[in-house]
Formats: C-alpha cells, structure tokens, sequence
C-alpha cells in the first residue's frame, strides 16, 4: 500500500472542480493531498463508486452534513435543502459524474475502466477503511463560506 | 413555449429535476420522466424527444434505445443521451444503437438548450 501520486489524482481533481464549476456554480480550490484517514474531518454522507478494469478500486465523495446540503441546494437551485433523499441522490450522483470525468482522460490513454452506480452511506461521523491491498489518496477540497469535502481514491492500478 | 412531450430518463432524481428544471425555463412544459429504461418504455406514447441517461439498473440507456428503435412507433423519435460514458469508444456505441445527439455530464443547460434545438430542427 502507497500513496497515489498528484500526476496519478490530476484527472479526478480536474473532474472534480470541472462538476462543481458547471453543476454546482461554484469553485472548490483543491488544497491538497492528505497523508491519512484521520486527517480527514469525519463525515454525514458519502457515495463510493467502484471501479474494475486497467485501474480497480473505488472513488468516494464524503462530506459533512451541512456542506452536502448547501452543494446539492446549489445544484438544484433550492436553498435551506433537508439533508434527506434529495442529498442522498445528489451526492450520488456527483461521484458518479466525478469518476466518470476522470474515466475519459485515463480511457484516452488507454487505460480505461468500467464504473458502478453509487453506493450511499449515510450516517453521522463516519470514516471511510480502505483495504490494505490498494494505493489511496485523499483529496481535500475546500468551497469558500460552504466548508470542505474529500474525495478518495483507493485503487489498483495496473498502468 | 413547446407543448412537445419530453421524457427524461435518470436513475438520478437530482439529473431528473436539474434537466426538467431547465427545459422548463426554456419554454417546455408537457415533461414526463422515468428512472430507467424499463419504467420509460410504457411512458413513450406521444412523445417528441427522449433524453436518457446511459447507466441505470434495471434497464440501460443503450437496450432502451435498442428497443426503442426496434418498434416502428419510436424508430424515429429524436433521443439525446445525457451521461458520464464520453470515451470515444462509448460514443460510436450510442451512436451506432439510435441516438441522434450526445451531451456529457456535466454539462449547462446552455448546452442542453443547444442540443435539443439542433436535434429537433434536424428531426
């Protein structure tokens, strides 16, 4: 197990600012690479996308409660969202669009993979435990007055 | 204003209402929508433009498409995919299945508007 490289990550943190840019109508500024899982604030609600091909692991989006609230409210123009099914949908869904982002740069170089619909997991203060057989990283993004989110990536890659 | 029927077919009710919500800043009121292409195939009678995602349970955006085109009442109905699949690879597939246009999400609902006047005037 070792920690993914920044060349490796680019292309999810592209994805990332990339969905949040035209879906969301704000600019999370990546801040950087965190060493472990307990640098990681715990979180409400993540979504896991797994992935199987050249590259085969799982991507996952986690954020606190409050924070996935105001970003799925940004998507769908609502202000003051429950943090109900609505978020559990809309969290969803930007792993999905997130992972599915970087699969067309890694697929152009031919690496492609295939990806799962989202896995939810719902509930207060929880970490996301990778298995020890997979490279990580975790990206830590931050949205100005909103609060911050993390994307995983535990993989296997074969490239 | 249109009063073409459009269906959207997301397994998202988050993609669902983002896209119902735009089409209907854009003048389109009579919209219908389905969580997967299962659920859609009994909601096409009437319908003048299908946008389906790709990647749902039950049934994919791609055999929906592929029945779609098999029967003589929607062989000819204009479909956009809305999807994350956007290798190229992916696209030819969709492409060689029926559809007449391809958005990659994510995308603006400039692009969505741009899209479906394009496919509609070539329908």
């Amino acid at each position: 197990m070792k920690e993914l490289t920044q060349e490796f990550c680019n292309p999810f943190i592209e994805s990332t600012i990339n969905m949040f840019e035209t879906m969301v109508f704000c600019t999370p500024v990546f801040k950087g690479m965190l060493k472990s899982v307990e640098e990681l604030y715990p979180c409400d609600i993540s979504s896991t996308i797994s992935i199987t091909g050249n590259i085969m692991g799982a991507v996952s989006i986690c954020f606190r409660q409050e924070v996935a609230c105001k970003v799925i409210g940004n998507m769908l123009g609502e202000e003051n969202l429950e943090f109900d099914q609505d978020v559990e949908d809309g969290v969803g869904e930007l792993s999905n669009v997130i992972t599915g982002g970087a699969k067309k740069v890694f697929s152009d170089k031919g690496n492609g993979f295939d990806i799962s619909l989202p896995s939810i997991v719902k509930g207060l203060n929880h970490h996301l435990v990778r298995s020890g057989e997979l490279d990580y990283s975790i990206l830590d993004f931050e949205i100005a007055d909103v609060g911050h989110f993390f994307v995983q990536i535990a993989v296997k890659a074969k490239i | 204003m249109s009063d073409i029927k459009v269906l959207i077919v997301d397994d998202s009710s988050t993609m669902r209402r983002i896209i119902k919500n735009a089409l209907q800043r854009i003048g389109y009121t009579n919209l219908d929508d389905a969580e997967n292409g299962k659920i859609a195939l009994d909601k096409c009678e009437g319908v003048g433009l299908i946008l389906t995602d790709w990647n749902m349970p039950e049934m994919d955006g791609l055999e929906f498409i592929k029945q779609l085109r098999a029967k003589e009442e929607t062989k000819k109905v204009p479909i956009i995919m809305i999807t994350t699949e956007a290798a190229k690879d992916d696209i030819v597939e969709a492409i060689t299945a029926g559809v007449n246009d391809y958005i990659v999400k994510p995308f603006t609902p400039d692009t969505l508007k741009e899209k479906i006047d394009k496919c509609l005037s070539n329908a």
